[in-house]
């Protein structure tokens, strides 16, 4: 077993856990076997990827390439709403479209990536499409204006002034910048021996970290994988709502993300069912209010939490992190954010 | 000789913020380290540097060794957090595209910094004393501090005599265990918070500092160069007493069968009485006068077998009561200096001068990886029957015995029956385990007990149980209605940790 630790990645920071999830996906994908997950020990932890290849120059090159295949014309991030319409089609949250036809069209062009993805068996693109969400053609309010961004992933956090979109303006330019890398770089800046952030030209507010993190310098090739980490955390879309988000309680589009950490070595597989666990959901509620939960006060939770506790010690979950999602900036395109975790533990007392 | 910074909340509360202004709950060492930066370069301390000031030699030798000494220790007030979510509206001078006269004097609103109320000081405090160059520029620069997080927490800073509530814990894991973890100044801390500031004093170049149709404050980016997290953890509180305080050992040499531990006890009681003679103290005769009300725990008899420490052997042990008066315990232990010779009807045994043990260093420690519980030797015998109404095992008779040896350590209302139910429940409250409680079966069951009701039913049992922080891994008690004259004597019994952890959950 070879270690690769990514050395900058904080544990009270989404984007650190995030990057994580998403390298282990993206290396697993690229065909790197036996790939574990962990954390280093001590008051400083950091993310681990284990597996007998893991050397920096094999995952940089898996990286890189991945990249290179993200910033391909022909591949899906860079399709088009339509000819007129520059934006990314498989964006989840697009300015809005008012006819029916557009509609239709955006669902057939949609489904065409979809079906060739399908053929080409890109199991990994498929799940980050599927967990970003789509357009919700569905959401209506009742005053029949259409609540476009309700199917989308929370953890989607680009902002939309003047007209952005995740896939066009985020994964793009950073698929872009990785793949200009070349493999010892990409994983350098995995590393955290150099952090180098082309798209946000290294400036201190760059925007790079798309609220998994403070504004700030980060090295893309590690936000190239946080992005990807999305694709770990699959919703479920409603008439009814928000689409339901893993990794995401409260209301809207405030409330909180979370996630596991754990003791010893897990494979991607086992990391994702705990992921999706209904008892880590319930854990990560401990102590929140009703209220901040986006629920009525009838619904006590104090009964669940200690056989969700009792669920997670015995898999070896260790901790909780919860982040609190904030709003900044305007009030017509907000800019969310993940602020510092908080670490809810879930040894004995 | 310790050496602490005292910080004084001048106005009972303080404000900060840490990340992107989230609430920060105590001032941490890292925050002291920048405060005592600031002052040592903007205060009467500082010297020239070209049209600025920088920190004089000795200010930058005391940050120094702040940075390679963490504090071992921190005492923090009781808090209370204030209110949450609240929105500061601030006329900041900027322009912002956003409505009809874009020049016109905007209210911008951001989030607040809420702060923590407090009962108290904060302090930091060291083990060892600083050089005396260090104690003496750290004690020159601690006034000149003049708020701690925001400028609306104002502290006065002082160095003084302060007990830690909080010790650095140098092993600790993040994601396990309790404890306050706040980031500390490691080394480079001050070299990169003043590299930071000469970058921001800088004036930006005319063009990147015209205005333009929408501004927005920019923060200073945080810098985390030279930071750690240090877990201050709460010292545990002691054990309670013991019941007993200390063991008299005489060594014998041959063991005394579990069947007849009683019978023989019961003989060593009667020589013991009657070597202290008249005005044996009631501690010793288990007689107390009319009206007294009897202490949780006498002077106990027990056996040991081959295995008890200290004497390498088979051992009688009379165990101490926390409760007596010295007199008691002085006439006791001129009397059993005379002890050398017992009589029982299977014919007399003879015991050696004994040694006294405290009672809390009697057995070993546990080995490495296993924890301790205790097992009764031989058995041992519910204090009272079942009480009345609702469910009543052997385990719970078991966690009751152990709650009337440290009555002291509960305080529950009631009577009678429901008063054995809280006592077995606040045992149970303490980590007070009980596993696999075996009822003994067949023989003559009445050699377990010396004196009872004719109408009660004995139940003697076999059990292991932990008994949670009632107290240390090598004290000596024995529990139940016979723990006084030869039964419910708990030896150790370790279990690996593992398996022990499953049993306490």
């Amino acid at each position: 077993m070879t270690d690769f630790v990514l050395a900058s990645a904080a544990p009270d920071v989404m984007l650190s856990h995030l990057a994580l999830y998403g390298l282990a996906a993206i290396v697993e994908d690229g065909g790197l076997d036996d790939v574990r997950l962990s954390w280093t020990g001590g008051m400083s932890p950091r993310p681990v990827l284990s597996a007998p290849q893991a050397t920096p120059e094999r995952i940089g090159e898996i990286v890189r390439r991945h990249a290179a295949g993200g910033d391909d014309p022909d591949n899906w991030p860079s399709r088009q709403i339509s000819d007129r319409e520059k934006r990314a089609l498989m964006s989840p949250r697009i300015s809005v479209i008012a006819e029916r036809e557009g509609w239709q069209e955006l669902q057939d062009r949609r489904h065409e990536v979809l079906d060739r993805l399908t053929g080409a068996r890109a199991l990994l693109d498929l799940r980050l499409i599927a967990a970003l969400g789509e357009p919700s053609y569905w959401r209506l309010n009742k005053q029949g204006q259409r609540l476009q961004d309700d199917g989308a992933h929370r953890m989607e956090m680009q902002p939309r002034n003047q007209g952005s979109e995740f896939v066009g303006n985020r994964l793009r330019p950073l698929a872009a910048a990785v793949a200009a890398r070349t493999a010892g770089e990409v994983a350098d800046g995995l590393l955290g021996r150099r952090v180098r952030d082309e798209v946000g030209k290294d400036k201190p507010d760059s925007r790079t970290p798309t609220g998994l993190a403070a504004p700030g310098p980060t090295d893309n090739a590690l936000a190239w994988c946080a992005l990807w980490g999305i694709s770990q955390f699959p919703i479920a879309a409603r008439t009814s709502g928000f689409a339901t988000a893993t990794g995401h309680i409260g209301r809207g589009t405030a409330g909180y993300y979370y996630v596991p950490v754990w003791a010893g070595r897990w494979r991607t597989a086992r990391h994702r069912t705990i992921l999706a666990s209904k008892q880590l959901a319930e854990y990560a509620a401990t102590g929140l209010t009703p209220k901040e939960l986006g629920r009525s006060a009838e619904h006590s939770v104090e009964a669940p939490v200690a056989a969700a506790r009792q669920w997670l010690a015995d898999r070896q979950v260790i901790s909780v992190v919860r982040f609190p999602v904030h709003r900044f900036g305007s009030a017509s395109a907000p800019e969310r954010r993940a602020m510092l975790g908080e670490l809810l533990k879930v040894g004995p007392r | 000789m310790s050496f602490a910074i005292v910080a004084e909340p001048l106005l009972g509360t303080y404000r900060g913020h840490v990340g992107s202004g989230q609430l920060d709950p105590l001032p941490a060492p890292a925050r002291l380290h920048a405060a005592l930066l600031c002052a040592a370069a903007q205060g009467v301390r500082a010297v020239a540097d070209g049209d600025g000031l920088q920190p004089c030699d000795a200010d930058r030798e005391a940050l120094r060794w702040l940075e390679a000494n963490p504090p071992d220790g921190i005492t923090v007030p009781e808090t209370l957090r204030n209110g949450d979510d609240a929105t500061a509206y601030r006329k900041e001078g900027l322009i912002v595209k956003e409505g009809r006269n874009p020049l016109a004097d905007k209210l911008i609103g951001k989030p607040a910094v809420s702060g923590v109320a407090l009962t108290g000081r904060f302090a930091w405090t060291w083990e060892q004393e600083p050089p005396p160059p260090v104690a003496t520029a750290l004690s020159e620069l601690c006034p000149e501090v003049p708020y701690l997080g925001t400028s609306e927490s104002p502290v006065r800073l002082a160095v003084a005599e302060a007990e830690p509530t909080h010790r650095l814990d140098p092993d600790a894991d993040l994601f396990v265990g309790e404890g306050l973890d706040l980031s500390v100044a490691s080394s480079g801390r001050a070299a990169a918070l003043e590299a930071a500031h000469r970058e921001q004093s800088v004036a930006p170049p005319v063009k990147a500092d015209a205005h333009r149709s929408s501004e927005k404050t920019t923060p200073p980016p945080v810098v985390t160069t030279g930071l750690q997290l240090g877990r201050y953890t709460r010292p545990e509180p002691p054990p309670p007493p013991t019941p007993w305080t200390s063991v008299l050992l005489f060594p014998m040499e041959r063991p005394v069968p579990p069947e007849l531990r009683v019978r023989y006890a019961v003989a060593v009681h009667r020589a013991l009485v009657s070597l202290v003679g008249d005005g044996a103290p009631a501690v010793l005769t288990g007689a107390y006068g009319e009206g007294a009300t009897p202490p949780s725990n006498r002077c106990a008899i027990q056996f040991l077998g081959p295995e008890a420490p200290h004497v390498g052997g088979n051992a009688l042990a009379l165990l101490l009561p926390r409760e007596a008066s010295d007199i008691d315990l002085t006439l006791i232990r001129m009397a059993v200096q005379r002890l050398r010779q017992v009589k029982v009807g299977a014919g007399p045994f003879k015991v050696a001068p004994p040694v006294e043990i405290p009672a809390d260093q009697f057995w070993p420690e546990p080995a490495e990886g296993t924890q301790r519980w205790w097992q009764t030797e031989p058995v041992a015998v519910p204090d009272s029957r079942p009480p009345r109404g609702g469910k009543w095992s052997l385990a719970d008779a078991a966690a009751l015995s152990v709650a009337l040896v440290w009555r002291d350590e509960f305080t529950v209302s009631g009577r009678g029956d429901a008063r054995y139910r809280a006592l077995a429940a606040a045992a149970a409250g303490r980590g007070v385990r009980v596993e696999s409680a075996v009822r003994v079966m067949g023989g003559d069951l009445g050699r377990y007990v010396h004196k009872v009701n004719p109408d009660t039913v004995i139940q003697p049992y076999r059990g292991v149980l932990h008994l949670g922080d009632l107290t240390g891994a090598r004290t000596i008690a024995a529990i139940g209605q016979s723990r006084h004259l030869g039964g419910g004597l708990l030896v150790p019994r370790d279990l690996p940790v593992e398996i022990a952890r499953r049993l306490t959950q």
